[in-house]
């Protein structure tokens, strides 16, 4: 039996694609999530990475690290899709 | 010697059976409440005639202003003097197992030197301390919306009143109401 | 100057576009439905990203305008739903970055007074806000708009719609509660809960749930009655603060406006007092991004912008927190 409870931190970064002329705009609307969690339980950081933007979350379980990695990729899919719309 | 006549008029928009229970209850209610907050020496209009199937209450009538309506005219001394004395006359009712209901400048009258309690429409007979903080924080509430030039010193002064009428309970029902003012569903975050 | 708005606070995601010569040139609504039960903050977050693209796309097109003609990006930061809030501030933050535009951040229920006022011509009105998620009397006093009168727990909007759920009535449970209280006779005698001047609703759901579940009593009736007592309970407290405030107008606004005997409880108590009575038409009344870009502009004009971090969203912003500069 898989004793979750031994599960004290789980990590993960995340490499997404997004095109250059939207980068810095996308990683400016992430900075006050990224400063101000909605949740004690995780925290995360954005930065540039080649051809896009990295997430890196750490959680103090893998609930909360599902919760804060969708939120991230939610925001910036919206982000991407209205983007693209606009012109 | 000059009455007033206090009418609960059905309210028109109400259905009739809620707008009578309402009536009825409360001016029962009311006449009950104001033979016993006169009793522990608030001032109240002396009541004449009391009938809760037409919700009329026959009362003294008070010749006097809202003292709403002077509290900007006063100098800072009269203003907190005012609300010592309307703190000390909200311990009164409290330690009388009266809850207000409706703790505003507007139910208080200035006649001369006399300060008269009108409408205890919604008064309630208890001693809980929630139903008290609750009380003290309709005034507070006034305070920052009405009369919020003045908030921080007439809260001081209420307080000061309220803590020498009440003695020993005041700071628990002080304490709630703080407690209550920050319960309102949306609690500011720091 | 042109202003494009975002609300997503709860299952609404709004998007609208405004000039400064009042004129709404997009309103763009779109819901999200819940599957089951009520509002569920994370599904409806994840409608408003997947829709938030087509939303800005079809404002543009109704607008008729470019996105580079916009001037100001407006967005609701609070109060409301910690993850559908997020959406909306995600979105308008990038898009002001991108364009190159100020962001200005709107408090969500005083956006719902001054879209009011804009939409009717009240000038200084005494507010009554009730809606799914709010149910707040306000009235503008030296800077802030003050709060007289609220509800203590749920909304009278959420009392409703919940029982609507239970009672397994159309969706929206609003409207359908007013056609069937129409047919409704009798008065089901349930708790009617004003505190000074707020309100309790949740004992009245409690009970009328109750009252539902024992068989006793046509659904009409049920209907009837909850909407009898929520709005007799309304009424009171509305009274109480225009009597209190001596305001010259009545506003009333947000979704639960939409229903028709609560607009003529809203008339009657404005006639007694003196005051003349406004109804919000419900594109503006209901949760709405028209609303949020008309108030984004008139701060601007007035001198706000909220740099990216003072853009936090705020789920429990209260509206007496707020400055309103553009008001005497």
């Amino acid at each position: 039996m898989f004793n979750e409870g031994l599960i004290k931190k789980a990590s993960a970064e995340i490499h997404v694609m997004v095109p250059e002329e939207v980068v810095e705009a996308v990683i400016d609307a992430l900075r006050p999530e990224v400063e101000s969690p909605s949740s004690e339980r995780s925290s995360t950081y954005v930065r540039r990475g080649v051809d896009g933007i990295v997430i890196s979350t750490e959680a103090s379980d893998t609930t909360a690290m599902r919760a804060a990695v969708n939120s991230y990729l939610r925001w910036i899919q919206g982000m991407l899709n209205m983007l693209s719309k606009i012109e | 010697m000059k009455a007033l006549s206090k009418i609960r008029r059905p309210k028109g928009y109400r259905h009739p059976e809620l707008d009578n229970r309402l009536r009825r209850s409360r001016t029962k209610a009311e006449a009950d409440i104001i033979h016993r907050a006169k009793r522990s020496g608030v001032p109240t209009p002396l009541l004449y005639h009391v009938d809760p199937d037409n919700a009329v209450i026959v009362m003294e009538y008070i010749d006097g202003v809202k003292v709403r309506d002077v509290v900007d005219m006063l100098s800072d001394e009269e203003r907190k003097e005012l609300f010592t004395r309307i703190g000390g006359y909200a311990g009164r009712l409290h330690g009388a197992g009266i809850i207000h209901g409706d703790l505003t400048t507007s139910n208080i009258l200035k006649q001369g030197d006399r300060l008269v309690f009108i409408d205890f429409g919604l008064a309630e007979v208890s001693t809980e301390v929630e139903k008290r903080g609750v009380d003290l924080n309709l005034m507070n509430r006034m305070l920052t919306s009405t009369h919020y030039r003045h908030q921080e010193e007439l809260l001081a002064a209420f307080v000061e009143g309220y803590r020498e009428t009440l003695g020993a309970e005041a700071e628990e029902a002080l304490t709630r109401m703080e407690e209550v003012a920050k319960r309102g569903r949306y609690i500011e975050k720091k | 100057m042109i202003a494009l708005g975002v609300e997503s606070t709860a299952d609404n995601l709004g998007i609208g576009i405004v000039s400064s010569g009042k004129e709404v040139l997009a309103n763009i609504i779109d819901v999200h439905v819940p599957e089951e039960g009520g509002i569920h903050p994370r599904e409806a977050a994840r409608h408003h990203s997947d829709e938030m693209g087509n939303a800005v796309r079809r404002a543009l097109d109704t607008a008729g305008v470019s996105v580079d003609e916009i001037d100001i990006i407006a967005f609701a930061q609070g109060p409301g739903l910690g993850p559908c809030l997020r959406t909306g501030a995600t979105s308008a933050r990038a898009l002001a970055a991108y364009m190159g535009k100020p962001l200005v951040g709107v408090n969500h229920c005083v956006a719902h007074v001054e879209v009011g006022r804009m939409a009717t011509g009240a000038e200084d009105p005494l507010t009554l806000y009730v809606s799914g998620g709010n149910t707040i009397v306000s009235g503008y006093e030296s800077g802030r708009y003050r709060i007289f009168g609220e509800t203590l727990d749920i909304a009278v909007g959420n009392c409703l719609d919940s029982f609507a759920r239970e009672a397994g009535l159309e969706y929206p449970g609003g409207p359908d509660i007013e056609r069937k209280a129409a047919a409704g006779k009798n008065l089901i005698p349930l708790p009617y809960t004003v505190k000074g001047m707020d309100l309790s609703y949740s004992g009245l759901l409690t009970a009328i749930t109750t009252e539902l579940h024992s068989g006793r009593h046509t659904v009409e009736d049920l209907c009837y009655s909850l909407q009898e007592t929520a709005y007799a309970m309304l009424g009171e407290v509305t009274e109480r603060a225009l009597a209190h405030t001596g305001k010259p107008e009545l506003l009333l606004t947000g979704g639960v406006a939409a229903n028709k005997r609560l607009a003529g409880i809203v008339r009657d108590i404005a006639g007694e007092h003196g005051a003349e009575p406004h109804v919000v038409p419900i594109r503006l009344a209901a949760d709405n991004g028209a609303m949020i870009a008309w108030t984004g502009l008139i701060a601007y004009q007035a001198g706000h912008v909220t740099p990216l971090d003072a853009s936090h969203v705020n789920p429990s912003w209260r509206m007496d927190q707020v400055e309103i500069p553009w008001r005497e």
